[in-house]
């Protein structure tokens, strides 16, 4: 059985979709069988990221109205063997899927992929409620800046509210001049306040826009220490212990395995009285 | 060679103030609010446990108890504080 794992963050622009074209492509390239879907319903961009835009037929509302298979609109990546993406949809709104459709979708997809990588849109309404519906984990994408750091607070006290605990952190955009000159907050500043399982810390990086351009995936160009990155976070996704390699992340893995041996979590039991949020 | 200049700014005191340790104690700060005050149920169960307690040593009427968790300043920085007000009605037996 396929594991479900969203892509999320509250803010907008932080990198769900880069990091979630990344991690799909490097999870193939591993040799797992993987499908991505876009769950920004409106303002599709997962298959451009991939290249994959100019092979889109149906998509992901096409599937759930019934008007075709879902293997159907599943688009095979010719490059890299194993991946899928499920296209959002560009015409309609957020409010033409439910949660329960797609935590319907994904148990079907289960059964077929090892994994299933979730697109979240930005925000806390009806998008994230649909994107998160089917997930058994999550990975917050966060950028070192406070408000980032503040979306992300809020989505974690959403998802633990939903019963998901599971929670998985990358920071993104990560500037080591800035931090060494104490105007950004580290991986460890960040990782104090949100206090999740710290799976990869990515570098701002000229790299991910050429990339984009391309449509092509960073992390498949080996020669790239930022591809080294992805590359590491795929192989935590999958459940190996792999060793942080900036000085920074080495730094950082010790003292995330020490808090969790000693429970030095005073700011989570804060969150455990949410039990249920109305508002999102 | 800017990250030179920026260092001596720094250690000449023109731009003492570290901004990630700044946003650090801000977001902190903020989060302790938002944590709490998005959290449906976090100080109703919070003012049911202090009640119980005080209930052991004094009686009180039963809506006078107000719980808040506040901001204010102190010495110059903002705190998060909690606030209890509970009027007492009578002490419980002897002292
Ligand atoms: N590590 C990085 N270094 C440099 N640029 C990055 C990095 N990660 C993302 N970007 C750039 O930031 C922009 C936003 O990224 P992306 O579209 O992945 O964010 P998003 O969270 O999916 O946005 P939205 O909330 O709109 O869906 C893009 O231009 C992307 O190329
Ligand atoms: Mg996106």
């Amino acid at each position: 059985m396929g594991e479900v794992i969203v892509i999320t963050s509250g803010k907008g622009g932080v990198g769900k979709t880069t990091t979630t074209a990344n991690l799909a492509t490097g999870l193939a390239l591993a040799g797992k069988k993987v499908a991505a879907l876009d769950l920004d319903i409106g303002l599709r961009n997962l298959d451009i990221v991939l290249g994959l835009e100019n092979k889109i037929v149906y998509d992901l509302v096409d599937v759930v109205r019934g008007n075709c298979d879902y293997n159907k609109a599943l688009i095979k990546d010719k490059r890299y063997e194993g991946l899928y993406l499920l296209p959002s949809s560009q015409i309609k709104d957020k409010t033409s899927v439910s949660p329960e459709e797609i935590k319907q979708l994904c148990n079907v997809l289960r059964k077929q992929f090892d994994y299933i990588l979730i697109d979240c849109p930005a925000g806390i309404e009806q998008g994230f409620k649909n994107a998160i519906a089917g997930a058994d984990k999550s990975i917050i994408v966060s950028t070192p800046e406070v408000s980032s750091v503040r979306d992300s607070d809020r989505v974690i006290g959403l998802l633990e509210a939903e019963g998901k605990t599971d929670n998985m952190l990358i920071i993104n955009r990560y500037n080591v001049k800035l931090v060494n000159n104490r105007d950004m907050l580290s991986a460890e500043d960040v990782n104090d306040i949100l206090m999740l399982d710290l799976i990869g810390i990515v570098p701002d990086d000229e790299g991910i826009i050429k990339s984009s351009n391309k449509g092509e995936p960073i992390i498949s160009d080996n020669k790239l220490f930022i591809s080294k990155i992805y590359q590491n976070i795929v192989r935590r996704i999958m459940g190996e212990d792999v060793d942080f390699i900036s000085p920074e992340e080495e730094k950082l893995s010790i003292i995330g395995k020490l808090k969790r041996l000693l429970e030095i979590n005073p700011l989570k039991k804060g969150r455990n009285y949410v039990t249920n949020n109305k508002q999102a | 060679m800017l990250q030179i200049i920026n260092k001596l700014k720094k250690s000449f005191g023109q731009d003492n103030i570290e901004s990630r340790q700044v946003a650090k104690e801000r977001l902190q700060l903020v989060l302790t609010h938002d944590r709490i005050s998005t959290s449906n149920n976090f100080i109703e169960k919070f003012k049911a446990d202090i009640k119980n307690a005080v209930l052991e040593y004094v009686e009180i009427s039963d809506n006078d108890i107000d719980v808040r968790i506040e901001k204010s300043e102190e010495n110059g920085a903002i705190i998060s504080k909690l606030v209890a007000n509970i009027p007492i009605k009578n002490i419980k037996g002897r002292i």
